[in-house]
């Protein structure tokens, strides 16, 4: 069974968490996920650890528990929205001898995880949603142009007909994978017109 | 470049909250303002918008749909930012 690292599950054990509260609280159950994790990272033998990628509600946890859970690892679920926080990580599970494994979950259209976002129990500002699908794909991109070595797996997320659906993209050269993670680049203007187009904002 | 579906198990208590959520997205009513016109938009369909003069009628018109299918209205900010938020499920 893998060791699972979530922020989000971490919340629950904050006295005063509640979901309407999770912004609130996100900063200090990122410092007890981190702390956990490195002490994971120092305690347990696996070989490989998996870092989650994606923006808010791109059904990355869902992923992790339907496809990951049963893996002997340990698997940090973060949207890896920060390049000096990735650069940190995969320096530490380097060094602690371990292997960086990155899972990026790619909504194919970010309406319907728009959406998802706004319905489940965790409530976050829309900018939350804007921000890390925008930012978790640039640090995506900078560690396929950094990291060579470090095995990218890339899901593209689809909710058709009442259904969560998961595609597998592979790439036959690293030139392929990078010019991929190129064309799925969005800057939070983007998003922000993006939903807007369809009717959510001005 | 080559895609494969994996297979989901759907009956998954993760994936049915997931998908349970964008089904209450689906019923939402959501109100933004422009040109000086609030429009409801009601769930995903966007050719389901309604026009308003005021944003007190907007909210009346989108809370009795809220209410009715059980879902939320949310009025929006020009950003992107929910300005407003009413949860009736």
């Amino acid at each position: 069974m893998a060791v699972i690292i979530s922020a989000d599950e971490l919340k629950k054990t904050i006295p005063q968490y509640s979901p309407g509260l999770s912004e609130t609280v996100h900063l200090e159950s990122t410092k007890r996920a981190d702390k956990e994790f490195y002490s994971a990272l120092k305690l347990n033998v696996c070989k490989d650890v998996i870092l989650m990628n994606g923006g808010a509600a791109a059904g990355k946890t869902e992923f992790l528990l339907t496809h990951l859970n049963n893996l002997d690892t340990i698997i940090l679920d973060t949207t890896l929205s920060t390049i000096v926080g990735a650069k940190i990580t995969i320096r530490k599970i380097l060094k602690a001898n371990k292997r960086p494994v990155i899972y990026a979950i790619i909504p194919v259209d970010l309406e319907p995880a728009y959406n998802a976002f706004l319905h489940r129990e965790r409530k976050f500002s829309s900018s939350n949603f804007f921000r890390t699908h925008s930012a978790s794909r640039h640090t995506l991109l900078w560690i396929a142009n950094n990291y060579e070595n470090i095995a990218l797996n890339i899901y593209e997320s689809t909710n058709i007909a009442t259904k969560m659906k998961f595609e597998r993209v592979d790439f036959v050269t690293h030139n392929e994978l990078l010019e991929y993670l190129k064309s799925i680049q969005r800057s939070e203007t983007d998003i922000i017109m993006y939903i807007a187009s369809k009717g959510y904002s001005t | 470049m080559k895609r494969t579906l994996i297979e989901t198990d759907q009956n998954h208590p993760a994936i049915k909250a997931y998908v349970a959520a964008i089904e209450l997205g689906s019923k939402s009513q959501y109100i933004r303002f422009r040109d000086g016109i609030w429009f409801v938009k009601t769930g995903l369909d966007k050719s389901s918008i309604k026009t308003f003069k005021t944003l007190d009628a907007a909210k009346a018109y989108a809370e009795v749909n809220a209410k009715q299918a059980k879902a939320s209205m949310f009025v929006f900010t020009a950003d992107g930012e929910i300005a407003e938020r009413k949860d009736f499920n």
